[in-house]
């Protein structure tokens, strides 16, 4: 009899074990997490609207979103949400990690928050979950709830452009951005990705700085020649991906950066594989890796690793970054190593050099809310707050005393504020809020910032060199997503489908060209092949979202 | 007749056998053993030095610095003690289940045991995927805590299988005589077969430990909290800090701050893998003797 009871009672457990699965969902609203570390930044929450927040914690290595208490523009920030009556709860998660719990929950639709950075999604995952109501349309509550402050961000401030990119065919906005607009001289203005070359290296060798990639060409030998990494090998040489479009020559030969991209100035979609410097483009790079001036193991590459390794190893004599970027020198083991951008060097009698562009009004990066945020005008009260003077402020310039300061009615940052002083900012606490919960992050960032304070505080030669081109034509953009609105549910299908595999045999075909494998003269064949798998509709998929942005409306 | 008077080469002892086979297990050690000693020489030497791919043999400038970060860093210890939390729940856990499992399963008197044995093979070969799984903790309220990575990790059916397989070749007659002694099925578990189990235990075990302690992704699907996850997803986030394309990002501030990030950290990796490498070394003696039984387990015919 016990014996029976026993097994009965053991039964009975896995019985209801097996159905504790299968429970009804949780009650409306966000599903409390335990042992989250939302931390509560105030005590007294009975008057304020709770606002769950998701979003990955920010890339500075100094500088972390949970140590917002020590900086001080976090009360300023803190101020600013009690004005709207908002408490904001945080769940910050790893940046590695982020884009896992970013799918599973949403895909779930389990322990959703209320606002979430979105930007890990892919647009075809956004545009089905919109489509769903996993998202509230932004453009109602702002309509509806905004106090204005939004409506006139949204409609006729800065914020237009970013609205007009985030429109969906249907006219709905599901999501806000990051904000980012350059301006040099008081007009649009932004910086660029170019070739680098060492400054040391041509200095001690003697030569001027090339303005013909022929003249490139003549450096790289030259470098070679006189050994100037001193180790008594010939293995100076151009470090970069020629896979990618956006590599500085390519656009020496014409070329747009990217599969699909456009010249700004002219706004028709095409590919480099239909352009006229593509062959042109291949006999040079071919040229250069056959007299082994090019590293072809960098052909393809997804990561940096290889190419980090090139850079220490003090064989690196050119490659692609920002015009004014300064991080590669530090990697050098030869500590006189400066590299200085060259731009826009003729490569074809015929042919116009463009150089690629970071677009002066960025818009980037996707914040949303979700369904299971009942309390609409506190949604629409916190995307008022990101839309205030005060935000941007904050955002851009932090405290006045602390990390900008105002010298004859106009803005300055301190040098505590600037990228090279971000481990001391870290240590006293004195930080732009860009810095401590946007850039990607928790916050959109809202960024209008004069190139002038960057120009400042970098090297003569990246400075110059910046302000040389600032004005320059033709241009074509770095990624064209600043320029497409959200693409219709068929266009990103279609273009999901033919994506892949038309990548995959354009580097392909980049690789073998370079390397000899094929002819180059076989050039209309190859654009064949590369038709047949889609390459034009994916020129006309941009074409007709390029022509939805009012700026190249037709 | 002439082909037993030829004999065997190798059961002879032959010296040029005997040579061939040394210098082919020289070389699977080496290749075995070279990877985790070249990152142990990557992780001593100066970080430009490891950077230029030139340490090779030995150690270049001497460079401790990395681990000197590692053991002040309370996050590190902190996923280690949470890490030797889930190995020593997961793998009693494991075993609890496989023992109990196995035992019931060997009974040969077990209603309705072909069924029972197929709703264990089924999920075996098909699971749900990661969504269904993720929809499973989050409703019993495991998410976020240290019980999704506990109870995910304390059941193996093939484990179970091994057990079962095991109990078959301890005789059946030794249940019965225990029954006749008045034994139930809870002492006789207890008293003859677990005992007599100790190999496939520590087969099992070792297995059981080494995969919870190699485990990253169901910490990552299930636990956004870092306060609670292993040691090998802090591994993994200092790696794939290493390795991100910086041309991805979204702007050349995003960009600098992930170059930034990347070298400072560039040397932390190698030491990582040492520090998180060698515990399990440690360990692995501990259960050669009955590894070395009990790994043909799998062989055995149940």
């Amino acid at each position: 009899m016990k014996k029976k009871l026993l097994s009965l009672l053991l039964m009975t457990t896995m019985l209801l074990a097996f159905f504790a699965g299968c429970g009804t969902a949780e009650t409306n609203g966000s599903t409390a997490l335990p042992n989250t570390p939302a931390s509560s930044d105030q005590d007294n929450t009975s008057e304020k609207r709770i606002i769950k927040i998701l979003g990955p914690q920010g890339s500075n290595p100094y500088i972390k979103f949970a140590d917002r208490e020590n900086y001080t523009v976090w009360p300023e920030l803190k101020a600013l949400f009690d004005t709207y009556h908002l408490h904001p709860e945080f769940e910050v998660i790893p940046l590695d990690q982020y884009k896992t719990v970013l799918q599973t929950r949403t895909a779930s639709g389990t322990d959703l928050p209320d606002f979430l950075n979105i930007t890990y999604l892919d647009d075809a995952t956004i545009i089905r979950m919109a489509n769903q109501g996993l998202f509230l349309p932004v453009d109602e509550l702002i309509d509806q709830y905004s106090d204005g402050t939004a409506k006139d961000f949204f409609t006729n401030g800065k914020g237009q452009y970013s609205n007009m990119l985030n429109t969906t065919e249907s006219g709905k906005v599901y999501w806000i951005s990051q904000i980012q607009q350059t301006s040099y001289d008081d007009k649009p203005g932004s910086t660029s990705m170019l070739i680098n070359i060492r400054k040391d290296w041509l200095e001690a060798a003697g030569l001027d700085a090339p303005t013909t990639a022929d003249e490139f060409y003549q450096m790289l030998k030259t470098f070679q020649e006189k050994d100037m990494n001193g180790n008594g090998l010939k293995d100076e040489v151009l470090t970069f991906n020629p896979a990618v479009w956006n590599n500085g020559i390519a656009q020496w030969f014409g070329l747009v950066a990217d599969l699909s991209s456009f010249v700004l100035e002219d706004g028709t979609v095409t590919s480099p594989w239909y352009q006229d410097g593509i062959k042109d483009y291949f006999r040079f790079l071919k040229k250069l890796a056959d007299e082994d001036l090019l590293d072809t193991t960098l052909i393809g590459l997804e990561t940096d690793d290889q190419l980090d390794q090139k850079v220490a190893e003090n064989k690196s004599a050119a490659l692609h970054s920002y015009t004014m970027q300064t991080w590669y020198e530090a990697s050098v083991s030869d500590t006189n190593a400066q590299y200085m951008p060259i731009a826009a060097l003729k490569a074809v009698d015929t042919i116009e050099p463009l150089i690629a562009v970071e677009p002066p009004s960025l818009s980037y990066g996707r914040w949303a809310f979700t369904k299971e945020f009942q309390d609409k005008e506190a949604a629409a009260a916190l995307i008022d707050v990101l839309c205030t003077e005060k935000y941007v402020e904050l955002t851009q310039w932090g405290t006045e005393g602390d990390t900008f300061e105002v010298v004859d009615g106009e803005k300055q940052l301190l040098p505590i504020a600037t990228n090279v002083q971000w481990e001391q900012a870290g240590k006293e606490g004195k930080a732009l809020g860009d810095l401590l919960w946007a850039n990607g992050s928790i916050f959109p960032k809202r960024r209008f910032v004069p190139m002038e304070n960057e120009i400042g505080i970098v090297p003569a030669c990246k400075a110059e060199v910046q302000v040389e081109i600032i004005n320059y034509s033709p241009t074509t953009p770095i990624g064209t997503s600043n320029y497409y609105p959200v693409m219709t549910q068929e266009a990103v299908d279609r273009r999901n489908e033919i994506f892949t595999d038309l990548n995959t045999r354009s580097r392909e075909l980049i690789a073998q060209l370079i390397l000899g494998q094929i002819e180059i003269d076989d050039m209309d064949q190859h654009v064949a092949e590369l038709d047949a798998l889609g390459l034009k509709d994916i020129v006309e998929i941009g074409q007709s979202s390029l022509n939805r942005n009012d700026t190249y409306a037709k | 007749m002439d082909s037993i008077k030829k004999g065997n080469r190798i059961k002879d002892e032959s010296k040029a056998a005997n040579m061939l086979i040394g210098i082919f297990m020289l070389a699977v050690i080496f290749i075995t053993l070279y990877p985790l000693y070249y990152v142990f020489i990557l992780s001593v030497s100066d970080p430009i030095e490891a950077a230029t791919m030139k340490v090779f043999l030995y150690p270049k400038g001497l460079y401790f610095r990395a681990y000197k970060i590692i053991l002040k860093d309370q996050n590190i210890w902190r996923s280690f003690g949470y890490t030797i939390f889930y190995v020593l729940t997961g793998t009693f856990l494991t075993i609890f289940t496989s023992t109990t499992t196995g035992y019931v399963l060997s009974s040969p008197h077990l209603r309705g045991k072909k069924w029972v044995t197929i709703f264990l093979l089924v999920p075996m070969y098909f699971s749900g995927g990661t969504i269904p799984s993720f929809l499973l903790i989050s409703k019993l309220h495991l998410y976020n805590t240290v019980w999704a990575l506990v109870f995910t990790s304390s059941f193996n059916i093939m484990y179970m299988i091994y057990v079962r397989s095991y109990f078959y070749s301890i005789p059946e007659e030794m249940r019965e005589a225990a029954k006749i002694e008045g034994a139930g099925n809870f002492k006789i578990f207890r008293q003859i077969y677990l005992p007599l189990a100790m190999p496939v235990i520590a087969v099992i075990a070792i297995y059981t430990i080494v995969n919870i302690w190699n485990s990253w992704y169901n910490s990552m699907v299930y636990q956004p909290n870092t306060d609670i996850q292993p040691l090998q997803m802090y591994l993994r986030r200092v790696l794939i800090e290493q390795t991100v394309d910086l041309t991805k990002t979204g702007s050349m501030a995003e960009m600098e701050a992930l170059a930034r990030t990347r070298l400072s950290t560039s040397q932390l990796k190698y030491s990582m893998i040492i520090f998180t490498t060698v515990p399990v070394i440690i360990v692995y003696p501990f259960f050669q003797k009955h590894f070395v039984k009990g790994v043909m387990l799998g062989s055995v015919k149940g």
